[in-house]
């Protein structure tokens, strides 16, 4: 008898172990199945994720020195400040942190989240669009910049923020949110347009590009410099775009970090001047330097910009030298020197180098010599070939010549790039007729 | 909220988790403040309106079990409520379209006024659920249920309450009686059948409609044959859309421990459209055979008094659908087709002997069924265009301005999909294809799953979850798609 009794407690036993080993076994494969499905999600994410922003911005995350000067604003400052020009002229290290269609709250906000990586000695800051009074930004161009940065509290503080009174013909906000936090849900859609590159990307470690940041503008045309007020006038409405300068200014005052406003040089209608003009008694009331390039001939509009409003890579070398100067002699930066950012110079140069040859006019390779170690040597069977903007462009280039050849066949514009340092022939190109 | 909304992904996984947690006698409570809050989601003032539905049908089923001789007023009562609200909501504007239009014809000019009330999201699932349940407790097929929170959940249970399946309270109000103890494999199957609707849903026919959305919005400049592929493809996008649905609510449910009728059985895989009726949307077929048809004498009554029963049924199902004349002319020629289907069935007979065709070979039944999706989907044209002279007006550009070369070669890329979506269309179209042939053959493909070994699911479980997010139609790329049924 007590052995049956035993024996039904045994199997009593055996069954609850049998159903704890079950009930483990499922929880293993739940477990499992969330983690294939995480890694699959990893693998889709590395996919089809746009590597444009990653490319030019993702050294700054992953640069483990200090910078002595970030730089933040619109597409006009991504075009106009070159860091590894600073760094070479001045020996300046930095980062250009703009991004196309930023607005203030939005270049604060890449502010913010830079200022989780790396704290500079100096913050120069572009006050284009401060007249605006909308936080929200047009998405596809913003990604490009906020994408960088992993999700962490101070990204979701500037998403919330940035889009929570963004109208809802333009989308749902909450969509937008979760766009921006998980950037996958906006480019999952790309398996349409999966190529080899796409996919050999997704175990190979991310390319960054040599810039730092700076995107180049490599057109060029004439322009006219348009109406400026007078740099007294202002408009006395306190803007959106003002709000932040001010947060901006409260946060560097905080953190001991020289903060300085630039309006760069540019066309801009009247309610931008006026706007950009009131930023000079937020930079009075905080201490803040503001220089506003509209006022000052620094930039050509003959040979300097793009199309009126951003400038090209010649324009960008100017503006860069001035801000060179101005840090080295007003703030007294500079004089550094450093193995890793000689050596990034010199990829940054070579990088120069093959875009310059790539162009399909001598007015666009042009812009490549300014500040540059070469001298351009171009021969052409007659000057006429030459256009308004190369002429205008060469003038103001002292490491350029141009010869006329009677030996050459018509229409002929040929060009050698000798590096001066060695002295030899680096390039040679022959331009289309 | 939708179902293939952020909000539902985090909203369901912590309904469950808690339903699970609780001890029996509250679950029944949360799943009905769940059900409110989820309802509430699109509109609160809608929850009233479900509230008041509610206490009717509760009031009114119990004052039928205690007053046996008055229940007939008491019943006629409560539908006139019921059905009011439905009307009211859904109805009124038609009607007083329709009556503008007849006093136009004397003095025109005429405006009456309209009611600018919003319809609320599956106010005609909901309507028709009370009303069976009331009409069940006059026949004495159900009794009563005296519990309001029970009764109220069978009411606003939330993974079927804006777009069906139309539940028989047999069915439910049982089920909430029982004890629902967490049972994995149970979880599991749920868990499956909610992938198969994601599927369904945001893969094939929120992929489907913007090609059928981009046609149907040029339908001047597209011509009749890119009409008649969006309208093939409307066929697939209204059955992966409602099919989808309802396997999302069917599965959502059964994670909760509950069993939802079936509402698809491979319709169009049907050899008639007598058949296909029995295999599509069959919650709301059986309802109005079960209330409507049978009551008036079904097909035990004459052929002239059956045929009329069958066109009735079918023009209070086209009204059922919507408040528009495209839908009741959608509805009366589904009802025609099995009329004339009926009618010709002995000639057709005839003819099939005196030729020996053999009517049970596979190539004749594919052949049937081509043709019943080709009578099917014609009527669904008029389901999708926006009144009766947009439908006759792509009916008639499909006759007489054909115009194939817009939809030759490339060119069928110009409708708002490339190449490569249309290939993922139709390659998921055979997906449904198959399983639509193993379900006609009584085959679940889900029982063959889980008779392989775990890795085996494991790999799978990944692999579809991930296939259905990457493919899926959803983020501001493309606008996330709601439900075609909730609109009824």
């Amino acid at each position: 008898m007590a052995y049956f009794w035993e024996s039904i407690a045994l199997k009593k036993i055996q069954l609850k172990r049998e159903k704890t080993k079950k009930s483990l076994c499922r929880v293993v494969c739940v477990l499992l199945t969330v983690v294939l499905i995480m890694g699959a999600f990893w693998f889709e994410n590395r996919l089809t994720e746009r590597t444009d922003g990653k490319f030019r911005l993702g050294g700054f995350v992953e640069y483990e020195g200090d910078y002595d000067v970030l730089f933040f604003g619109t597409s006009l400052m991504a075009n106009a400040l070159i860091p590894m020009e600073l760094w070479d002229k001045y020996g300046i290290t930095s980062f250009n942190l703009s991004g196309p269609g930023n607005n203030v709250a939005a270049s604060y906000w890449v502010f913010r989240n830079a200022m989780d990586y790396h704290k500079p000695k100096v913050v120069v800051f572009d006050v284009k669009r401060v007249e605006q009074e909308v936080r929200w930004v047009g998405t596809t161009l913003a990604h490009d910049t906020f994408d960088v940065f992993p999700l962490t509290f101070t990204k979701c503080c500037g998403i919330v923020d940035l889009f929570r009174d963004m109208p809802s013909e333009y989308g749902s906000r909450e969509a937008v949110a979760f766009e921006f936090a998980f950037p996958y849900a906006l480019y999952h859609n790309r398996w349409e347009s999966v190529d080899y590159n796409m996919i050999s990307h997704v175990f190979s470690p991310d390319v960054h590009s040599n810039g730092n940041g700076a995107m180049e503008m490599w057109n060029m045309g004439i322009y006219q410099k348009g109406e400026r007020i007078s740099q007294n006038e202002h408009s006395d409405i306190a803007t959106v775009g003002h709000t932040y300068l001010q947060k901006v200014a409260d946060y560097c005052n905080e953190n001991n970090i020289k903060l300085i406003f630039v309006g760069m040089p540019q066309n801009s209608d009247i309610e931008e001047q006026l706007a950009a003009n009131e930023v000079q008694l937020i930079a009075e009331r905080n201490g803040v330097p503001f220089l506003n390039l509209q006022y000052e001939e620094m930039v050509s509009f003959e040979t300097d910009f793009c199309d009126g409003l951003h400038l090209n890579r010649n324009g960008a070398c100017k503006f860069t030298n001035y801000i060179g100067d101005y840090l080295t002699k007003e703030i007294g930066l500079g004089g550094k020197q450093d193995k890793f950012w000689d050596d990034q110079y010199m990829r940054y140069e070579s990088s120069l180098l093959e875009t310059m040859v790539a162009q399909p006019e001598l007015k666009l390779s042009l812009l490549g010599f300014y500040n540059a170690y070469w001298d351009g040597i171009i021969m052409t069977d007659d000057l006429e070939n030459l256009t308004p903007e190369e002429k205008a462009l060469i003038r103001q280039l002292s490491n350029v010549t141009v010869t006329e050849d009677k030996n050459l066949e018509a229409g002929t514009i040929y060009m050698e790039i000798i590096d001066q340092r060695t002295g030899e022939c680096v390039e040679s190109v022959e331009f289309a007729k | 909220m939708l179902f293939n909304s952020l909000a539902f992904l985090l909203f369901f996984p912590c309904v469950v988790l808690i339903y699970y947690i609780i001890p029996q006698k509250a679950k029944n409570t949360w799943l009905l403040i769940c059900s409110y809050v989820f309802y509430m989601g699109w509109n609160v003032k809608y929850a009233v309106l479900l509230l008041g539905c509610t206490i009717v049908s509760y009031f009114g089923a119990i004052l039928m079990g205690k007053a046996k001789a008055r229940k007939g007023l008491v019943l006629v009562i409560c539908l006139l409520m019921v059905f009011g609200v439905l009307f009211l909501f859904k109805y009124l504007n038609f009607f007083i379209e329709n009556i503008e239009s007849l006093i136009n014809l004397i003095n025109p000019e005429t405006l009456l006024p309209r009611s600018h009330w919003l319809l609320p999201v599956g106010i005609s699932f909901y309507v028709f659920q009370t009303a069976g349940y009331l009409i069940d407790i006059y026949r004495g097929d159900t009794d009563v249920e005296k519990n309001f929170i029970k009764y109220a959940l069978f009411v606003s249970f939330f993974p079927q309450l804006v777009a069906g399946p139309i539940e028989r309270s047999k069915n439910i109000l049982g089920q909430l009686k029982e004890n629902h103890k967490f049972d994995f494999d149970i979880v599991k199957d749920g868990f499956f059948l909610m992938l198969w609707g994601y599927f369904l849903k945001i893969v094939v026919a929120d992929r489907a409609a913007i090609f059928v959305d981009s046609v149907y919005a040029q339908n001047e400049t597209t011509g009749g044959a890119a009409i008649v592929i969006a309208t093939m493809f409307f066929a697939l996008q209204i059955y992966c859309d409602f099919y989808g649905y309802s396997t999302i609510a069917t599965g959502a449910a059964k994670v909760l421990g509950i069993n939802l009728m079936e509402n698809f059985d491979a319709p169009y895989l049907s050899v008639t459209v007598k058949d296909f009726w029995k295999r599509w949307h069959i919650s709301l077929t059986s309802w109005f055979r079960d209330y409507i048809y049978f009551p008036l004498g079904g097909s035990r009554c004459s052929k002239a008094r059956n045929y009329f029963n069958l066109l009735f049924v079918f023009l209070i199902s086209g009204i059922w659908h919507g408040a528009n004349w495209s839908f009741v002319i959608w509805g009366v020629l589904n009802g025609l087709y099995q009329v004339v289907g009926d009618m010709t069935k002995g000639v057709r007979g005839k003819m099939c002997r005196a030729f020996r065709v053999n009517t049970e070979t596979d190539c004749i039944k594919v052949a049937r069924m081509i043709v019943t999706f080709i009578l099917v989907d014609f009527s669904w044209l008029f389901f999708r265009a926006s009144g009766t002279n947009e439908a006759f007006y792509l009916v008639n550009q499909i006759f007489t301005n054909f115009k194939l070369e817009n939809i030759w070669g490339k060119n069928i890329y110009n409708f708002g999909l490339n190449e490569a979506n249309i290939r993922l269309l139709l390659f998921s179209v055979l997906i449904i294809l198959i399983a639509d042939m193993f379900k006609r053959r009584r085959i679940c493909i889900r029982q063959w799953i889980y008779r392989q070994n775990a890795l085996f699911q494991i790999v799978f479980v990944a692999l579809v979850v991930v296939w259905i997010v990457s493919r899926g139609i959803w983020g501001r790329n493309y606008d996330i798609a709601g439900f075609i049924y909730f609109q009824f």
